[in-house]
């Protein structure tokens, strides 16, 4: 019984503190990429780099921020062929959650402009299950989000992602802007033909986590963001 | 889709009229770099790409195409 409290109370400590979550990237494709297109080339190239980088989530109870680890690269040949490949991953953004204020912010690249896409930290409607699995010594439970990435027309750009979220963590952050659950998702399956997983590998304990807030690039409403591309 | 080739295209128009001393050989290069950027992006919206990723790819396509470089090439090297 004393270990158990021990135990709850070092996890309390934890979520208060701040944590440093580490993920490794896994192809879960489920359509083989055509060797003729460009994009299909880009999808193979993706398979074989991203597994070798590391995306790592900065949380403390508050804020939270998620982008690759930029010190795994020395020289990138090509830094534009480098972004579309960490497109793959979602990953050529850096995501930062702030929710006692309910903003959320995507600092990208897009369009030819450097953006700061600003939406609601509550933004996502999860339909949560009762299906769990340990990861990392932890129970998680399942979740599960559906939207489309264009204006809902094209049915390949369909997504779905499940998230298993901890809520032994009681911080609502995760990978790639995926947020808002009771808890820390430390599994996310992106679910698309060239979709992928993200896992944690270890956990970090911080001390006074300091978050960095995105301040270059334009300030951009998510909505206005979405007409740029219809 | 639209959209993000007439934005290449005003960039590629602003180009020409910047050289409009370039030979009708480099006009044909041109439209050879337009309708393999349009081929890229029209393939990975297919493929089921986001807006700004069908941008990027046809950009970078035109881009690499207008300057000379085998992109195709590029990604062997990466």
């Amino acid at each position: 019984m004393r270990f158990v409290i021990i135990f709850l109370i070092s996890l309390q400590c934890l979520a208060q503190q701040g944590v440093e979550v580490t993920y490794a990237y896994k192809t879960n494709y489920q359509k083989a990429p055509s060797n003729k297109s460009f994009y299909g080339k880009l999808a193979l190239k993706a398979k074989q780099v991203l597994p070798t980088l590391d995306f790592v989530l900065k949380a403390n109870a508050g804020e939270s921020s998620y982008q690759y680890n930029q010190s795994m690269i020395n020289d990138a040949s090509n830094p534009e062929l480098f972004k579309m490949i960490l497109g793959f991953a979602k990953a050529d953004a850096i995501y930062y959650g702030n929710q006692p204020n309910n903003i959320f912010i995507t600092q990208k690249n897009a369009f030819g402009k450097l953006y700061k896409i600003e939406s609601a930290f509550s933004d996502l409607s999860w339909h949560i299950t009762n299906m769990t699995q340990e990861i990392l010594g932890f129970k998680c439970k399942k979740a599960v989000l559906r939207y489309n990435e264009g204006d809902g027309t094209n049915q390949n750009q369909k997504r779905e992602i499940v998230a298993w979220f901890t809520p032994k963590l009681n911080l609502p952050f995760g990978p790639i802007g995926f947020r808002g659950l009771p808890g820390l998702i430390l599994r996310l399956e992106y679910k698309w033909n060239f979709g992928f997983v993200l896992e944690s590998t270890k956990i970090k304990r911080v001390n006074d986590q300091n978050i960095q807030k995105p301040t270059k690039g334009e300030s951009i409403k998510i909505e206005d963001y979405r007409k740029l591309s219809r | 889709m639209k959209k993000v080739c007439s934005i290449i295209a005003l960039s590629a128009m602003t180009l020409s009229l910047s050289s409009f001393n370039s030979s009708s050989a480099d006009d044909s290069q041109e439209r050879d770099c337009m309708s393999e950027a349009w081929e890229a992006g029209s393939n990975a919206e297919e493929m089921g790409a986001s807006p700004s990723e069908v941008y990027s790819v046809t950009n970078f396509v035109y881009t690499a195409c207008d300057s000379g470089i085998d992109y195709m090439l590029l990604m062997i090297k990466f």
